[in-house]
């Protein structure tokens, strides 16, 4: 059992290296905090839930997300532990006391009111199946939050503080770091759920447009060019160049690959058929915060009504709300737009180089995520099934 | 670059940015100037390839597009869309990256040895009427649906 002291130094060395950008990428930050996260349910001592819940949020959630604040994934995993804490928890106390159904109230917001019935009536057989994403829907009893509006939704470290004295189910730690362990699981098999969808979104012939470089949509269309011939037209997402190494990457699985600059994407965009894109994150209301460039093209294939789909694992999908964009937003080193042996221009002039772009969820058609195909408005239900509304604020 | 100098000689205050950042640029914009290469009986611009992007964009978030054009580059010609007619350059210009946050410069060297791997340079685009609010031209302000019409009084 690795002691507080070890604890300690591996959640400092993935702080140090978050700060310093030493982890990139937002799949490798996800599979990092969501071991790290695993260590920490199980090294910790601790005896009440909200003892983990505090220890996961405040110490060690709130200094990985401080750590590096752009990369949204670390809140992410982060939201998506404590709630699996709290439905281990809820589900293991209503079979722990099954006469007081009743008390065993959660504020989550994921069902009807007609599976409320069936879900009560069920609770006391205690049917519990625990697939991460249908679980809250066909084995907790959760209720809806309707009824929460109505006068029951005190917040849950309220009402356990007396149950918790005399009675704590004795098996939580092995549940929790079961279902962490199948969180991770599924990270890790993010991409071969992603890249079966790719045979229904392409068919021959096709001309595709993508912009950045994305692990997602490149293994996407390597996948369909097995049994697809298309075309793939990249643009060159300046300044970061990383359309070249894209399109390099694409041509060397044998697509047949052109590369454009930015400036001819309108141009060429009556010619193609889709848009396939990754992204940096994805927000609450259906927004993307993608590489800089990605509003440009979709806002290009809106006019030309082109659908725009955009391929991310479900760990990207953050419950902030862009309140601001800019928020979002890095301004990175002018130098490549303007570099300084141009001369003394530069005192007079202000140069904006910003990293990320936001996309609007208008103008996007689809999210090919690893559960699905989602159009932008179902968004809204994968946050509840995943994240709490309590913990938004890390 | 060279638009630049001259702004800021005449004592404009000015931001530079590049094309990716028109997004973000465009929220504090109230108006667009652009140029124009000609102008085609449609009402569609022909211009440096880009110009309909921005163009675009601005109408988008409706601020207004104003073109400076003179007379002489109208023309009798209608076209569609940027493909039909166009201009290549050079293809090499793609692959010769000069900046510093390139993390390997001149990746694409070897593109001639690739098979599958193409270049397209193009020039000029076109950017639709419904994008254009109005034209400046030596004669007047003219709405871009009114090119043929001048066109004719020339005649």
């Amino acid at each position: 059992m690795t002691g507080p002291r070890d604890l300690n130094a591996q959640i400092e060395s993935l702080v140090n290296r978050l700060r310093r950008r030493q982890v990139v990428g937002s799949w490798c930050v996800s599979i990092e905090t969501a071991m790290l996260l695993r260590q920490v349910v199980s090294a910790t001592r601790w005896n009440q839930v909200e003892t983990l819940i505090k220890v996961v949020k405040e110490d060690v959630g709130r200094r990985l997300v401080m750590a590096q604040p752009r990369e949204l994934a670390v809140g992410n995993i982060v939201c998506r532990v404590l709630r699996l804490i709290r439905e281990v928890y809820n589900s293991e106390d209503a079979t722990f006391d099954d006469n007081s159904a009743e008390d065993n109230d959660k504020d989550s917001n994921t069902d009807d009111d007609e599976k409320d019935e069936e879900i009560k009536s069920k609770s006391s057989q205690k049917i519990r199946t625990f697939s991460f994403y249908g679980g809250s829907g066909t084995g907790t009893n959760t209720q809806s939050s309707m009824i929460n509006l109505l006068g029951d939704g005190s917040p849950m470290g309220a009402k356990r503080a007396s149950v918790d004295d005399y009675r704590k189910p004795p098996n939580l730690k092995p549940l929790i770091i079961s279902e962490l362990q199948e969180m991770i699981n599924e990270l890790e098999n993010t991409y071969v759920n992603i890249i079966d969808q790719a045979m229904e979104h392409i068919h021959s012939n096709e001309i595709i447009m993508t912009v950045g470089k994305s692990r997602t949509v490149e293994m996407f269309l390597k996948t369909a060019a097995k049994k697809r011939k298309f075309s793939v037209l990249v643009a060159e997402t300046f300044p970061t160049y990383l359309g070249h190494e894209m399109a390099l990457s694409l041509s060397e699985a044998g697509i047949d690959t052109t590369v454009i600059s930015d400036s001819a994407i309108f141009a060429v965009m009556s010619r193609v058929n889709k848009v396939i894109m990754g992204t940096h994150a994805v927000l609450a209301n259906g927004g993307l915060i993608s590489v800089s460039g990605a509003q440009m093209v979709a806002t290009a294939a809106k006019h030309h009504s082109k659908p725009v789909v955009v391929c991310t694992g479900l760990y990207k999908l953050s419950p902030l709300y862009p309140y601001d964009e800019d928020s979002f937003n890095d301004l990175v080193a002018p130098d490549p737009v303007f570099s300084f042996n141009e001369g003394d221009l530069i005192d007079k002039v202000t140069l904006l180089n910003p990293y990320y772009d936001y996309v609007s969820p208008e103008l996007v058609s689809l999210f090919i995520t690893n559960t699905g195909g989602h159009p932008p408005s179902y968004l809204y239900r994968l946050i509840n099934e995943n994240y709490d509304p309590d913990d938004t604020d890390i | 670059k060279k638009l630049l100098n001259c702004l800021v000689n005449a004592g404009i205050n000015c931001t530079y940015a590049f094309l990716h950042a028109v997004g973000f640029a465009m929220r504090d914009v109230s108006k667009v100037f652009l140029g124009a290469h000609a102008f085609m009986s449609n009402g569609a611009l022909y211009s440096r390839v880009g110009t309909a992007m921005v163009a675009m964009m601005a109408k988008e978030k409706n601020i207004p597009v104003i073109i400076c054009c003179e007379t002489y580059k109208f023309t009798d010609k209608v076209q569609l869309d940027s493909f039909v007619m166009n201009e290549q350059g050079n293809p090499n210009d793609i692959v010769n990256i000069s900046t510093t946050l390139a993390p390997k410069p001149g990746l694409l060297s070897e593109w001639l040895n690739k098979p599958d791997l193409k270049l397209l340079n193009l020039l000029y685009d076109l950017t639709p009427s419904k994008y254009i609010t109005t034209v400046i031209t030596e004669v007047g302000m003219i709405p871009c649906t009114s090119v043929p019409v001048i066109l004719r009084e020339y005649k």
